[in-house]
């Protein structure tokens, strides 16, 4: 907490301290809801930057800095998702400038690990709980804290992704998983 | 508690997210139903092989040294953006100066806009890599995409003939490890209040395109299709009102691409616009002037 103070009142010293202390989770939580290691960094830079101007706003009676810094990176990852799927109106119709860019080559490079695979087919939305979940290791009340959703949203956009990745798996690589009992 | 019900309780059960006495009549269950053990360890063994994939993944992910510098120079103000400052004009004054701020702002935008078009064509020139340009003699109009991957686009398939009204009113791609989309969509042109006929066609090509799924078998000429109405996420439209619970998918392939039409049309005239499909012929060209 003294660093977030520290921070807070100008010293650079311990908003580079913070940085290091917190640019994996940042770093790592964009890749895996990115899958591009550019856009990852690119992530870590506008989180840190954004962090940067909001330390005020942080608030530690409503929520661990780590939530709060979950939360502004899967935020900037969703946000960052949706302007990538790139759409747009015919020509006459469209601003130049608005032409979206494609998804760097990094994304395309081939994925042989069925479970990674089916994370990257799920919908942005099941993948912000899936990554939260099993990889933050966040309880449901804390996945609700950070992306600001009811509880039984995350209950079921969870339940949801699981019967997904499930389902995905077990038609790509049948047997990857040791019962394939489906659900009554 | 009966199989279904212990069976919606499972994932939260593995997450100990259950009340007690929900935990209590889950493990009650499960003593005297194997199905259900078994379909827990399963859930059990997903959940692990989850955690070790993205753990596998985050721990080969790593900053680059050079992230550090960089956003030092960004705090410096080095690469301070226009956005940024113009947002700093607005902290503070009064609301008169804001007033006469957002004036002169909105008259350089005009300016700046009309002034820069060839500039930014320019630049948008090259920012991407090729340009796909895609004509519709009959309704006369036209689609522009800009492609900036490191490939050519694959050329898509379009319909030759629409019902009346519905014209193209989006498109875009996407790829995905192992996948190359095309995405279009015909809305009512002008738009209409109370037509909320639509059509998503969503054109895929690559191993990791999902195949034909379960639904009820028809033809598309001489090609079998699949009739559907479960729609994905994909399959919703990406616009204004919202994807109708009419709606269907109907799923077919024209040589390798897997084409997905979605539309609350009537099935004969869905049929009518999937047996239309032609190979678009424009294709790779420069950007319009």
């Amino acid at each position: 907490m003294d660093l977030i103070e520290r921070s807070r009142g100008g010293d650079e010293d311990a908003f580079a301290e913070l940085y290091h202390q917190y640019k994996n989770l940042v770093y790592k939580t964009s890749y895996l809801m990115l899958d591009d290691p550019a856009e990852a960094e690119d992530a870590l830079q506008e989180v840190f930057l954004k962090v940067h101007r909001s330390l005020d706003s942080y608030k530690p009676t409503r929520g661990a800095f780590t939530t709060w810094l979950y939360r502004i990176t899967v935020n900037h990852c969703l946000n960052r998702r949706r302007r990538r799927r790139w759409r747009f109106l015919s020509w006459a119709q469209v601003p130049p400038h608005q032409v979206p860019t494609h998804p760097s080559p990094e994304s395309r490079q081939s994925e042989q690990d069925a479970v990674a695979r089916a994370i990257r087919q799920l919908s942005d939305k099941l993948r912000a709980v899936v990554v939260l979940r099993y990889y933050a290791d966040m309880s449901y009340a804390e996945i609700s804290q950070t992306l600001d959703l009811p509880l039984g949203t995350v209950k079921s956009r969870l339940n949801a992704a699981v019967r997904t990745l499930r389902a995905e798996i077990q038609s790509s690589a049948p047997g990857a998983l040791p019962d394939e009992e489906v659900a009554k | 508690m009966n199989c279904r019900e212990t069976n919606d309780l499972l994932v939260d059960y593995l997450n100990k997210e259950v009340t007690p006495s929900q935990s209590r009549m889950v493990q009650a269950h499960l003593s005297e139903c194997a199905a259900c053990r078994r379909d827990l360890d399963a859930l059990s063994a997903l959940e692990d092989r989850v955690r070790r994939s993205l753990h596998g993944q985050a721990a080969q992910a790593v900053p680059s040294p050079e992230a550090w510098p960089r956003l030092q120079a960004a705090l410096a103000g080095k690469n301070r953006s226009v956005v940024q400052s113009i947002q700093s004009l607005f902290t503070g004054g009064t609301l008169m100066r804001k007033l006469v701020l957002s004036s002169l702002l909105a008259l350089a935008l005009v300016f700046g806009v009309v002034i820069a078009v060839p500039s930014v064509r320019a630049q948008v020139r090259e920012m991407i890599d090729m340009w796909y340009h895609f004509r519709f003699p009959e309704r006369q109009s036209s689609v522009g995409v800009g492609w900036g991957g490191d490939s050519e686009a694959f050329p898509p398939y379009m319909p030759t003939y629409l019902p009346n009204g519905l014209d193209i009113a989006l498109s875009g791609g996407s790829t995905a490890p192992g996948a190359e989309y095309w995405e279009f969509e015909f809305h009512p042109t002008p738009r209409r209040k109370g037509d909320d006929r639509f059509i998503r066609l969503i054109e895929g090509v690559g191993e990791n395109v999902p195949g034909l799924p379960e639904g009820r078998e028809v033809m598309v000429g001489d090609q079998p299709a699949v009739w559907t109405s479960d729609l994905e996420p994909r399959h919703e439209v990406t616009s204004d009102p919202p994807t109708p619970a009419s709606a269907q998918v109907l799923s077919w392939y024209i040589g390798e691409v897997k084409i997905e039409l979605v539309s609350n049309l009537p099935e004969s005239e869905m049929i009518a616009v999937a047996e239309s499909f032609v190979l678009m012929q424009e294709g790779r060209g420069d950007l319009p002037r």
